[in-house]
């Protein structure tokens, strides 16, 4: 009996995260089909960056943890290196992706490809354009402008909803139409730490939603940005 | 995400304790006599500028905080910037405070309840005694550092070595490094240093005191 009910409950809520569906897309004017095409693109890194942003996590059972994040991206190659390191200095993960997850050093729990391979999914979803086979541009029936990239491997879709004049959401679907994350980001100075101003063309807040049973939300604050070569060597 | 595991967080308070206990350890020719020149502190507050030396950075990462110490086992170990973040310990009490959306949060006690084990191996340290735990080999230096070194190789992947450098003052130190690797270390430098000025103990139980900069 108590098993049935449990079983119950967990395709309810499967059902209830799982079945959520693309919202239509509505055709725009030319000029506004142009300018959110262009402001969807401009979002995405296409230039070698270092960023390091404080890391707090809010996790499945309503616990906090706060870190700092050093993550180097190389958008041409699709290459990652991060480390997370605890408040007090402490290097939690060091690892690196280039077409595999390497680990050079990582503590317990963070030594789980598992966990590295999340991480570094997030990083490309926030800061990487989708490698899509179609861009479908257009408005959403609240007039909210919208760039919907499907996965030429029709393994999903990721939308880029241009929500505000400062901020935007990144949202990524399973092939099945099931929303897994929700990326928030921002780019206004007021979402910046006080004093801190904000950083152009970088994000000052991004929030990364997990979804699901165990959803867990990552909230990433800029501490500072720099341009990278374009020629750096590959780190190993 | 997983949750950091108990061992990531004894290691972070590990880190911030072990600097704080340093603060006890004046200057003397060999850990025996380091050992009674520090009976004499009984309360201890400084600022710190702590630098984060990695590989992939030009320049360290800098954070700047407040330790406040109050034998025989208070502490408040807070930083300011970048990040704020508050670990307070009174009695037997642990608590750590971190920058959320909707202000400081404290963390919940289950993930704090495991760093009591620590606490008898951190006491020792506040004493002066270094040599005290099975785990660490202490050696003293003639150029007045203290080096401590895991000798289980399992902590030592995680943190190489510790080096204290003392000042010619007993009871004060100048600065601390902790040695995660070849390029990986952290060096915490202490000033504006007061011994025995008094210390309320709402410092070392709430939040925000009457001693707060900011």
């Amino acid at each position: 009996m108590v098993r049935g009910a449990i079983l119950l409950l967990v395709c309810f809520l499967l059902c209830v995260s799982g079945c959520r569906s693309l919202a239509p897309i509505q055709p725009a004017s030319s000029a506004l089909h142009a300018d959110t095409a262009r402001q969807c693109r401009a979002h995405f890194l296409t230039r070698p960056r270092q960023l390091v942003q404080s890391l707090t996590a809010y996790l499945p059972d309503g616990g906090v943890r706060d870190a700092i994040a050093v993550i180097r991206i190389h958008p041409e190659a699709g290459r990652f290196k991060c480390v997370i390191m605890s408040v007090e200095g402490l290097v939690l993960f060091d690892g690196e992706y280039d077409g595999a997850v390497s680990i050079h050093r990582a503590i317990p729990p963070f030594d789980e490809k598992k966990f590295a391979r999340a991480m570094f999914a997030d990083i490309r979803l926030a800061f990487i354009s989708p490698e899509a086979w179609n861009v479908e541009v257009g408005i959403l029936s609240g007039g909210t402008p919208i760039c919907r990239y499907a996965y030429s491997d029709g393994k999903g879709f990721v939308e880029v909803r241009l929500s505000g004049a400062d901020c935007l959401e990144i949202r990524r679907y399973t092939g099945g139409k099931r929303l897994r994350e929700t990326v928030d980001i921002c780019y206004a100075p007021a979402c910046s730490f006080p004093g801190s101003g904000g950083a152009g063309e970088i994000p000052v807040k991004i929030d990364i939603f997990h979804h699901g049973l165990f959803g867990y939300r990552l909230e990433l604050k800029l501490i500072e940005a720099k341009e990278l070569p374009r020629t750096e060597k590959q780190e190993g | 995400m997983k949750k950091i595991s108990k061992n990531t967080e004894y290691a972070a308070v590990l880190t911030a304790l072990l600097a704080c206990a340093v603060f006890l350890t004046g200057w003397a020719d060999d850990l025996e006599t380091l050992k009674e020149k520090v009976t004499f502190v009984e309360s201890i507050q400084a600022d710190f500028t702590q630098e984060k030396h990695l590989e992939m950075l030009e320049q360290p990462l800098i954070s700047k905080g407040e330790l406040y110490f109050q034998a025989p086992r208070s502490l408040r170990w807070e930083y300011t910037q970048p990040v704020r973040s508050v670990l307070l310990m009174h009695n037997d009490e642990i608590r750590r405070y971190v920058r959320t959306d909707s202000g400081m949060e404290a963390q919940k006690s289950r993930s704090l309840e495991a760093m009591r084990v620590f606490l008898g191996e951190i006491c020792m340290w506040m004493q002066g005694e270094f040599d005290a735990n099975p785990d660490l080999e202490a050696r003293m230096k003639s150029d007045r550092r203290v080096v401590l070194t895991p000798k289980d190789p399992a902590m030592a992947e995680v943190i190489e070595r510790i080096e204290l450098r003392l000042t010619d003052t007993p009871g004060v130190i100048d600065a601390v490094s902790i040695h995660e690797s070849a390029t990986s270390y952290t060096d915490i430098r202490f000033h504006d240093t007061k011994i025995n000025e008094g210390i309320e103990s709402t410092v070392f139980q709430k939040l925000s005191h009457g001693r707060d900069k900011q």
